[in-house]
């Protein structure tokens, strides 16, 4: 299955490779970031969330400790105290009074201590008198409470206000519990009573810090409000609390609604009493780490995208900025600027991209002028044909001979040797073109034989002998009648005593076509033999080689002349031209 | 390429300035600065200015807020030393200033600075006066009306009824929300002396009814009648305890200087910025009996709680 984005480019076919490096760094860079937030975000957060919850129970289990530590002291001096031997002044001689001045003055936070007869009487106390009645004290809970719990149990108050002694109205938590006693013989049952300071309970609970608005709270077995930093605004109606979540949940972790807020509660109980500390923890404050970390870490992703945006930007550049110099170079090179040379510069792959660019154009460069030199050796070749053709030594002798025979009145010869030179230029000519039909080439000479003839007369025969096939395909022309020249100059019998055959032969062979001339003359000598067709032009005009190098510069390496002679029988000149050559456009 | 190198250096440079912002410090990261207010009372005894300061200062922790105090000395006449703290709270330059009960041209020095540096006054006392102020302060006719209504939830029972009280624009106002909800009928006593309370105390009969609209009439007449009429009046202060157990007093209206100094302080903070205006905010009263005062929501009032 091809990937859909693969489809898309490949859809456009041509799309920047600039923007696809981009698109790629940025897509790819983005799923990264994007991982990192969905997997990262919800975790941390969770963390971070737990852990603030997890901190603000400890701290308000901290401040639970604190007050349970002050309350095991209370119940510790009271533990000592009841220990003790209550009497009265008259029965022990104030002893027990001393131990009680001494308790109370050795702990700041005592404000009181009492021991009241079961009557509600008081037996002894530190400090002022009584100010209430006796009956009153024996109808207050502390009291009644304390006596039906036998000393089993400690009296717990809330705190409150102490009025039961003279000038004396100090905030206590009043502690009692009953304890045994011996007056006049007999055991009796009274109520001890130590007052303790509430307001250094009350600080340890206000000094319990949750957060920036958090704060913690006391509250009491009928879910009375004991301690509370915003109390006097609770009473005067100012500032109000909700407690319902709190004293539903009775002990443990639980959430509300206040004033818009959502609250943590953290209910614990104070060891020894029946009370609970609540502690309030506004959630918002409490994730304000969380936010300021998503905040954060939502602008580090955003900057790492920035970053990534440039680095991609900036890496897309550099990779496609070698491409385009090499897009532009081959520009040049395809508007004619052939000699522009690429800088190999950039990655390794471009690198070598430029430098087989940079070959293949010296290869251009190269090739272009092997044709030009090609091109040129062959019009020079051409130009040579064409030259031996209007060779002046050969007009000469042929004016010259037209002359002499006009002179003798052969007035029919003369014309014949006129048309026949008439109809050797026009094929040499042959408007210019390189290519002609066999049939034409043999014409051509044929016209020369004519001419040649009437001037070597008997010293030579020729025949021409051409397949019907052959004469319709194409060769280039001026082969023959150099060969047929030097088979007359060089094979003739110079003293006259042999008549000298030329054979013009012409037909096809399987893909070649064949042209021969062969003469029974003296043959080549092996030395010139061995060099006929590299050695430049003889006397008598452009040489076998400049036909052997036209027809290889026309048709190919293998075309060309071979050249078989034995001497004093005769020599055989074959030319291999293609069959099927075309007139070039 | 000079669209990429633009296009990278705008991606760098925006990096860089969300990674400046972001990681900026709270503090300054667009938070203003503290407030600042400054507290003036021209006195600093009894635990009604205590428990101002402390509903102050819990409202100032509270609101993270800077609360500077300025208290006079008993020693020499509040009105010249407040005046001084004035001016210095006028180079200090304050979001707010909270005044307590002063002379009238205290007030007026305190209005101009507030006018002029466009921050709110809050004044402590219904001062009844032209002074552009926050008035955060019990409302002196309800207080009168509040008397006369728990007199009556009391089990008042119709008897002759008498009311003390002085010139003092106050105690007007109390004596006006009195009649207003008693429907008149009691006899007014304008004292100018607080002296002369005794003498007419001793002229009432034994089953007269006493309104005092004054602390100090209501504790001269406590100490003249001793209980033998039933006084209900204005928070004595200190001597309230013994007063109500005694029975001297059969109700005392108790103002609520805590709640008063934490209003005082939100006011602040609800006009910031802005200059004083005219506005009143009540604090409340509540009447306090012997048989109420051990109550939860009036313990502290009676006994309150001073750190």
């Amino acid at each position: 299955m091809i990937c859909p984005m693969r489809k898309a480019i490949e859809k456009r076919k041509g799309s920047s490779l600039y923007l696809t490096i981009l698109l790629c760094s940025l897509v790819t860079m983005g799923t990264l970031l994007l991982f990192l937030a969905l997997t990262l975000t919800p975790r941390i957060s969770s963390l971070l969330e737990q852990n603030a919850i997890d901190r603000t129970k400890d701290t308000v289990r901290q401040g639970t400790s604190s007050v349970e530590v002050y309350v095991n002291n209370m119940l510790a001096t009271l533990n000592y105290l009841s220990g003790l031997s209550p009497a009265t002044a008259e029965a022990d001689g104030g002893r027990y009074q001393i131990q009680l001045d001494m308790v109370e003055k050795s702990q700041q936070d005592v404000k009181n201590i009492a021991f009241f007869a079961e009557d509600g009487a008081l037996l002894s106390a530190t400090g002022a008198g009584l100010a209430v009645p006796t009956a009153e004290v024996a109808a207050a809970e502390w009291f009644e409470k304390a006596l039906s719990w036998k000393g089993t149990v400690t009296y717990f108050s809330s705190p409150h206000v102490q009025h039961l002694f003279t000038d004396r109205h100090d905030w206590v938590v009043t502690l009692s519990r009953a304890v045994d006693y011996e007056d006049a013989g007999q055991v009796k049952t009274g109520v001890l009573l130590v007052d303790y300071t509430f307001p250094a309970i009350a600080s340890l609970a206000s000094g319990i810090q949750l957060g920036a608005s958090g704060y913690a709270y006391i509250i009491d077995a009928q879910d009375a409000i004991i301690s509370h930093p915003k109390q006097h605004l609770i009473y005067a109606g100012i500032a109000g609390e909700e407690m319902q979540a709190a004293i539903a949940q009775v002990v443990g972790t639980t959430r509300d609604v206040m004033d818009g807020r959502e609250r943590i509660l953290i209910v614990h109980p104070i060891g020894q009493t029946r009370w609970r500390m609540v502690g309030v923890a506004y959630i918002d404050e409490m994730l304000a780490l969380q936010s300021a970390f998503i905040r954060i870490f939502f602008i580090v992703l955003l900057c790492g995208g920035l970053l990534s945006l440039a680095g991609a930007s900036l890496t897309a550049y550099y990779v496609t900025r070698p491409i385009y110099h090499l897009q532009e170079k081959m520009r040049a090179v395809e508007e004619g600027d052939l000699n522009t040379k690429i800088t190999e510069r950039g990655f390794q792959e471009i690198r070598m991209v430029s430098r087989t660019f940079n070959h293949m154009l010296q290869r251009i460069r190269d090739l272009m002028h092997q044709i030009v030199v090609e091109q040129e050796a062959k019009r020079l070749h051409e130009l040579n044909a064409l030259q031996a053709q209007i060779n002046p030594h050969f007009l000469y002798n042929t004016l010259d001979s037209i002359i002499w025979i006009e002179e003798q009145g052969r007035s029919e010869e003369a014309i014949e040797m006129v048309s026949a030179l008439a109809r050797l230029f026009r094929i040499s000519i042959s408007k210019g073109r390189n290519i002609i039909t066999v049939r034409e080439e043999l014409e051509h000479v044929r016209n020369y034989l004519i001419i040649q003839k009437m001037r070597f007369k008997d010293r030579f025969t020729h025949e021409i002998i051409a397949d019907e096939a052959a004469l319709a395909h194409r060769t280039v022309k001026l082969i023959l009648q150099p060969l047929v020249e030097n088979a007359i100059h060089h094979a003739i019998d110079p003293y006259g005593e042999r008549t000298l055959h030329i054979q013009i032969r012409a037909w096809v062979e399987e893909e070649y076509l064949l042209l021969s001339v062969r003469d029974d003359g003296m043959g080549i000598p092996p030395d010139i033999l061995s060099t006929i067709l590299t050695s430049p032009a003889g006397k008598s005009g452009i040489g076998l080689r400049n036909v052997h190098e036209r027809i290889r510069l026309t048709c190919g390496e293998r075309y060309g002349l071979t050249v078989d002679s034995v001497a004093d029988e005769g020599t055989l000149i074959t030319i291999r031209l293609p069959a099927g050559m075309e007139e070039p456009a | 390429m000079k669209r990429t190198y633009i296009v990278a250096i705008a991606c760098i440079l925006l990096a860089i300035v969300l990674m400046v912002y972001g990681f900026a410090s709270p503090s300054t990261n667009g938070r203003t600065a503290r407030p600042v207010y400054a507290l003036l009372l021209p006195e600093d005894i009894g635990t009604t200015v205590l428990q101002l300061r402390q509903g102050a200062q819990t409202a100032a922790a509270e609101q993270e807020a800077e609360l500077r105090l300025f208290i006079a000395e008993q020693s020499s006449p509040a009105g010249p030393q407040l005046l001084s703290f004035l001016a210095a709270v006028e180079m200090l330059g304050v979001d707010a200033i909270i005044l307590g009960e002063c002379e009238k041209d205290v007030l007026e020095e305190a209005a101009r600075i507030a006018r002029a540096q466009s921050i709110p006054l809050v004044a402590l006392w219904d001062h009844q006066s032209d002074a552009e102020a926050i008035t955060v302060a019990s409302n002196d006719g309800a207080q009168g009306r509040l008397l006369w209504e728990a007199y009556f939830d009391a089990g008042g029972a119709a008897a002759p009824m008498h009311v003390f009280t002085d010139a003092a624009a106050r105690s007007a106002a109390r004596l006006s929300g009195f009649e207003a909800a008693s429907g008149g009928g009691a006899t007014v006593h304008q004292l100018a002396n607080v002296t002369d309370v005794t003498a007419l105390a001793a002229s009432l009969p034994p089953q007269s009814v006493v309104f005092a609209l004054t602390p100090e009439l209501t504790q001269a007449l406590a100490e003249a009648g001793r209980g033998q009429f039933s006084l209900w009046g204005m928070d004595t202060g200190d001597s309230r305890v013994p007063l109500l157990e005694n029975g001297w007093v059969s109700g005392l209206l108790m103002e609520m200087p805590y709640a008063q100094g934490h209003q005082a302080i939100s006011a602040a903070t609800a006009h910031a910025g802005k200059a004083a205006q005219n506005a009143f905010i009540e604090s409340p009263s509540r009447v306090v009996t012997k048989d109420t005062m051990y109550d939860s929501e009036n313990v502290k009032l009676v006994f309150p709680l001073l750190q």
